[in-house]
C-alpha cells in the first residue's frame, strides 16, 4: 500500500514538472515586441535576422498599421544581403496588393524595379516602370519620379535614346535637372575598343582576347584550339575519319566562338564603359526624393 | 620517342574544360532554367543526371549547362553553339574580374547571363 502510494506521488510530481516544462516553453507574440526586434535588428545590420522577424510581422499581424512597413523593410532586409530575386519577389507582393497605402506602395515598386535591375533583369525592371507609368494615369504626382526612374534605367540598360525621351517627358524637368543631364548625354565617350578589329584578330585563336586585354581567356583559346586542331589531323592522318570529323565539329565551334566571343567581348567592354560613364552621371546629378540613392532614404 | 595520338590532344581539351570549374552553383529547381518542358528534354536529362552525379560547380550563373541551353533556346542552334563555346572558354577565367558578382542561394557567383554576351 504504501509503495503504490509512492508510486502514485512519483508521478503526480513528474506530471506538475511535465506541465511546468510546457508552460515554461509558451512564447506569446506580441506585435509590438516582434516589430522592436525587427527593427532592431534591421538597424544593427543584421539583415538575415531582421528577413525573418518582418516576414513573422507580416504574417502574424497581417491587420497591424506596420504590415506594409514590415514586407518594406523585408524587403529592403534581402536587399542589403544582395538577395536580390528574393527581394523583388517580396516588394511586388507589396506593391500588388495595393493595400498599405501609397507611401508604401511607391516605395515597393521603385524597390521592385531597382531589385530586378540589379539581379541583372534590367528588361523585367524596365517593363514594370512601363506597365507601371501606363497604369498610373496623367494626373498622378508619382508620375514624374516613375518616368525619371524609368530613364535611368534606360541609360543603365545603354539605351541612350529611349532613355532622352523619358527624361524629356518629366513634367517637373527644373526640379529633376533633366536639361544638365541631357548636356552632360552629349559627353558620352567614344568606343574604346573596336569590336570589328577584336574580330579579325581573333582569327589567331585568343588574339581577340589579349587585344581586349583578357590574357587568361587568351592563352585557353589557344590551347584548346591547337589541341582541337592538332586532333583532327592527327585523326584524318591516321585515316579515322569519323573520329577526326566530330573533333572537327567541335573544334570549328570553339574556333568561330572564339570569334564571336571576341566581338561580344569587346562590345560588352564599350557598354561597360558607358555604364560606368552613367554611373558617374547619375552620382553628380541623380535627384532622389530625401536626397539619396533610389528608394534607399525611405523613412517610415 | 612515340608519336602523340589524337586521344592525347582530346585529353587536353578536356582538362581545359573541366579547369573551368569554380565553386558550387546554385541553380534549384525553382530557378528559371528547371521548367517542366525542359525537364521532359533528353538534354535537361542528361544534364540532371550529371549534375546529380558530379555536384553543381560551375563559378558562374547561370550555370554553362544552363547557358548552352538558354542560348539554344533563344537564339538558334547555330548562334547558340557559338556562344555555348565561346562561354567554355570563358569560364571561371577573367570574367570574374569584370562581370558583377551577385549571391545566389549561399553562393556567390559571377553573374554572366546569355544576353549580355549576344552580339548586337
Amino acid at each position: 500500500m504504501k509503495t503504490r502510494f509512492i508510486d502514485f506521488s512519483v508521478l503526480l510530481f513528474l506530471l506538475f514538472l511535465n506541465t511546468q516544462a510546457i508552460a515554461g516553453n509558451t512564447v506569446t507574440l506580441d506585435s509590438d515586441r516582434l516589430y522592436d526586434y525587427a527593427l532592431k535588428s534591421y538597424r544593427a545590420g543584421d539583415f538575415p535576422e531582421s528577413a525573418s522577424a518582418f516576414h513573422s510581422f507580416g504574417h502574424f499581424f497581417s491587420g497591424d498599421k506596420r504590415a506594409g512597413e514590415a514586407l518594406v523593410l523585408r524587403g529592403f532586409s534581402l536587399y542589403s544581403i544582395k538577395k536580390y530575386q528574393e527581394a523583388a519577389s517580396a516588394f511586388r507582393s507589396v506593391f500588388d496588393s495595393g493595400k498599405y497605402g501609397t507611401k508604401v506602395m511607391n516605395t515597393a515598386g521603385l524597390m521592385t524595379a531597382e531589385c530586378l535591375s540589379a539581379s541583372g533583369d534590367r528588361p523585367s525592371a524596365i517593363a514594370f516602370m512601363e506597365n507601371w507609368a501606363l497604369s498610373a494615369g496623367n494626373d498622378n504626382p508619382f508620375l514624374d519620379r516613375i518616368r525619371y526612374e524609368t530613364a535611368w534605367l534606360y541609360l543603365s540598360n545603354d539605351d541612350r535614346q529611349t532613355a532622352e525621351k523619358r527624361f524629356l517627358s518629366v513634367k517637373a524637368a527644373f526640379e529633376y535637372k533633366t536639361p544638365e543631364i541631357q548636356r552632360e548625354l552629349e559627353k558620352v565617350p567614344d568606343l574604346e575598343k573596336s569590336p570589328g578589329l577584336a574580330g579579325t584578330l581573333a582569327v589567331v585563336p585568343g588574339g581577340g582576347f589579349a587585344y581586349l586585354g583578357r590574357y587568361s581567356d587568351a592563352f585557353a583559346a589557344l590551347v584548346v584550339n591547337s589541341a582541337l586542331g592538332i586532333a583532327a589531323w592527327q585523326s584524318f592522318d591516321k585515316e579515322m575519319p569519323a573520329l577526326g570529323g566530330i573533333i572537327s565539329f567541335v573544334g570549328a565551334g570553339f574556333y568561330l566562338g572564339g570569334i564571336y566571343g571576341s566581338v561580344s567581348a569587346a562590345q560588352k567592354m564599350n557598354r561597360k564603359n558607358r555604364a560606368a560613364f552613367y554611373e558617374s552621371l547619375k552620382t553628380r546629378l541623380y535627384v532622389s526624393e530625401h536626397g539619396a540613392g533610389i528608394g534607399m532614404s525611405v523613412d517610415f | 620517342m612515340r608519336s602523340f595520338r589524337p586521344s592525347d590532344f582530346i585529353l587536353v581539351f578536356f582538362l581545359f574544360i573541366v579547369s573551368c570549374s569554380g565553386k558550387n552553383n546554385t541553380l534549384n529547381e525553382n530557378s528559371p532554367g528547371h521548367t517542366r518542358e525542359e525537364s521532359i528534354n533528353p538534354y535537361m536529362a542528361v544534364w540532371k543526371l550529371i549534375s546529380a552525379a558530379d555536384g553543381d560547380r560551375c563559378a558562374m550563373t547561370p550555370s554553362c549547362s544552363a547557358y548552352a541551353a538558354e542560348s539554344i533556346r533563344k537564339y538558334g542552334f547555330f548562334e547558340g553553339y557559338l556562344m555555348t563555346c565561346d562561354r567554355l572558354i570563358r569560364c571561371g577565367r577573367d570574367e570574374l574580374d569584370i562581370s558583377p558578382i551577385i549571391k545566389s542561394g549561399d553562393d556567390k557567383l559571377c553573374l554572366d547571363p546569355p544576353h549580355e554576351n549576344k552580339i548586337h
